[in-house]
């Protein structure tokens, strides 16, 4: 099967070239392609992308354009190699989100929630999620740098409006 | 971690912000509320709710922490006003008489917001004066809207309690799963008022331990997969004899696990493919009836039973129980404890003309090398897991094979207790090799499949 290849171009003016069923992971790319707004030799102006960002967005894309053509094959494989196979793309998730600094990885998420890579979203998220859970408020502004801009009073009010949450 | 310089997480865009703290509990995702200003109410973004209250303690100090659980809830729905949902979960402790409002005034507000999937786990206790609250069956009346949700995908309910009368109307059109952890039925409003009004239900699960009110009958035109768990020897004595019956047409997978009853007087399950039984015997039920079990499960593929299951068949069979000709079955996993498991496999094999793959995933240790299966005729793949390289353990394996001419590969997983190092491995594999010629054929295949 012969894939045809898409132009993508960031804001900063990297061009990047990407098969298109990778392309069509993004909802928004897909329905540029549907209405036909695609031009054979033109790229794709993504606007709101930067390079550095792009490129991850597409390393990731890639990676899973496999796994979604499978999905007819997989009906014939067993139940260990599913869980096998799961392993690897989980394993190659965690890597992958491993490798980035939270900033990197708060504009990634912008990047996936303006093209619209629901699995993209939901795997940063998720990354971000686990940075929360468990941890005091007081841990959390220290990860994200957040200023605590209440004064110790307003800050007692907030905590007695939800008590339970901080019982 | 990198600690990035600026606060970017703040400056993300809301719905994102609120897909972050889906992912945590309600009660995680409120704590951020004292970050800073703009995160005072940014945790009621979320579109799951995860309220967890289970917590036993002592009467006065639940009803004060009731209290605040009360007001959190309250105020996070009235925060999110008619903002659509996807997932409710409630799990809880509660004073039946005085706090079910609460709880059912919670659940009409996710129904009406057109929730998912529900969980709810409600507990109930009886106040008692001068007495610890102790958990008691409660008689718990949810809400009809609860079944009538045209939205609901997945419910879960549970657990030890009885959900009263069901509403006769109970229309769930959406409904693909269905959870029930332990609930009481009145009569057999499971079977004849809950399940008909799920006309599009695909999943079951019905789990019910040690209470009363097991549910005898399982009854659904849709369900693909099924997975029955009643672990409550105490209440079989006043079962009647009834036994259980299952009428599942579209049935595929089931997953069973139960004292072998007096009698399964009704099984239609045509479409049914692969099933996973796990059967126990009973000191009271001395003489179990399975043969409508048996005859209603035996045009599937694949077969996997568990120890006890060999031992409870077998008994039957012992006692008259006449085993079909299992026609379709191709896969068949099987482990034995004792002699009289062992026992049962060779008229199994007998029985499954088309079998290819056997797999033994009990230790050959409870085997005593009175049965041996010569699989001569049927072309097979072995498996046997849980090998733990022993002389005796080789020793069991040729018996069990005999002269079994048909096998054309042996596949052997090592026990993961085993530690394997080159020597361990070269040895298990030599003496693995040993069975050519002698129990399998010369050209039968040998693997070894090891966790280091």
């Amino acid at each position: 099967m012969s894939s045809n290849m898409i132009m993508l171009k960031s804001s900063d003016g990297a061009s990047f070239e990407i098969e298109e069923a990778a392309a069509r992971k993004s909802k928004i790319i897909a329905n540029m392609i549907e209405v036909e707004c695609v031009d054979e030799d033109k790229a794709i102006p993504l606007q709101n992308v930067t390079g550095n960002i792009l490129a991850l967005v597409i390393e990731y894309c890639n990676k899973h354009i496999v796994d979604d053509d499978d999905d007819v094959a997989t009906e014939e494989a067993s139940e260990e190699e599913e869980e096998a196979k799961k392993k690897k793309v989980d394993d190659w998730e965690a890597e992958f989100m491993n490798s980035m600094s939270l900033e990197t990885m708060f504009e990634l998420l912008l990047a996936a929630n303006y093209l619209n890579i629901k699995s993209l979203i939901d795997l940063v998220c998720q990354t971000i999620a686990n940075n929360i859970k468990d941890k005091t408020p007081e841990e959390v502004r220290k990860i994200f740098s957040i200023e605590n801009d209440f004064t110790p009073e307003e800050e007692e009010e907030i905590r007695k409006e939800n008590a339970w949450a901080f019982g | 971690m990198d600690t990035g310089s600026k606060d970017a997480i703040s400056w993300l865009p809301d719905e994102v912000l609120g897909n972050i703290l889906s992912l945590i509990s309600t009660k995680q995702a409120a704590s951020t509320s004292v970050l800073a200003k703009k995160w005072r109410n940014v945790f009621a973004l979320v579109h799951n709710l995860d309220f967890d209250d289970s917590d036993l303690l002592q009467p006065e100090e639940r009803d004060v922490k009731w209290e605040s659980f009360r007001n959190f809830v309250d105020r996070t729905l009235a925060l999110q006003c008619g903002s659509p949902i996807k997932k409710f979960s409630l799990t809880c402790l509660i004073d039946v008489e005085s706090e079910m409002s609460d709880v059912n005034r919670w659940i009409c507000n996710a129904v009406e917001r057109g929730v998912l999937e529900m969980d709810l786990s409600i507990d109930t206790f009886k106040r008692h004066p001068l007495k610890m609250p102790r958990t008691t069956t409660g008689e718990v009346f949810l809400p009809c809207e609860l079944f009538t949700s045209k939205m609901l995908v997945k419910l879960t309910l549970g657990t030890q309690i009885s959900l009263g009368n069901i509403p006769s109307d109970v229309f769930l059109p959406a409904l693909k799963s269905l959870f029930i952890e332990t609930i009481f039925f009145v009569y057999e409003d499971l079977c004849y008022v809950l399940l008909p009004g799920c006309p599009v239900l695909e999943e079951l699960y019905v789990r019910h331990e040690e209470f009363e009110g097991i549910p005898f009958c399982i009854s659904s035109r849709t369900i693909k997969k099924l997975s029955v768990h009643y672990d409550c020897e105490s209440e079989i004595d006043f079962m009647d004899d009834r036994g259980m019956s299952f009428d599942a047409p579209s049935l595929v997978s089931l997953d069973y696990f139960d004292y072998a009853l007096a009698e399964y007087p009704k099984v239609n399950l045509e479409s049914l493919v692969e099933a996973r039984l796990d059967l126990h015997y009973s000191k009271i039920i001395k003489r179990p009836n399975i043969s409508g079990l048996i005859m209603g499960i035996r045009n599937i593929e694949t077969l996997h039973l568990s120890p006890a299951s060999a031992d409870v068949i077998s008994r039957c069979v012992k006692h008259g129980l006449v085993l079909p000709v299992f026609n379709n079955l191709v896969n068949l996993s099987v482990g034995s404890n004792n002699k009289r498991g062992w026992t049962l496999l060779p008229y199994l094999l007998e029985q499954s003309p088309k079998l290819e793959t056997l797999t033994i995933h009990q230790a050959l240790d409870g085997y005593t090398g009175d049965v041996t299966i010569r699989l001569l005729h049927v072309k097979v793949l072995l498996h046997v897991l849980n090998y733990g390289g022993t002389a005796k353990e080789l020793e069991h394996l040729k018996s069990f094979l005999g002269k079994s001419q048909g096998v054309e590969l042996v596949h052997v997983e090592v026990a993961r207790s085993v530690v394997v190092d080159d020597a361990i491995v070269e040895q298990i594999f030599g003496d693995l090799k040993t069975l050519r010629g002698v129990s399998v054929s010369p050209k039968c295949k040998i693997e070894l499949e090891y966790f280091i």
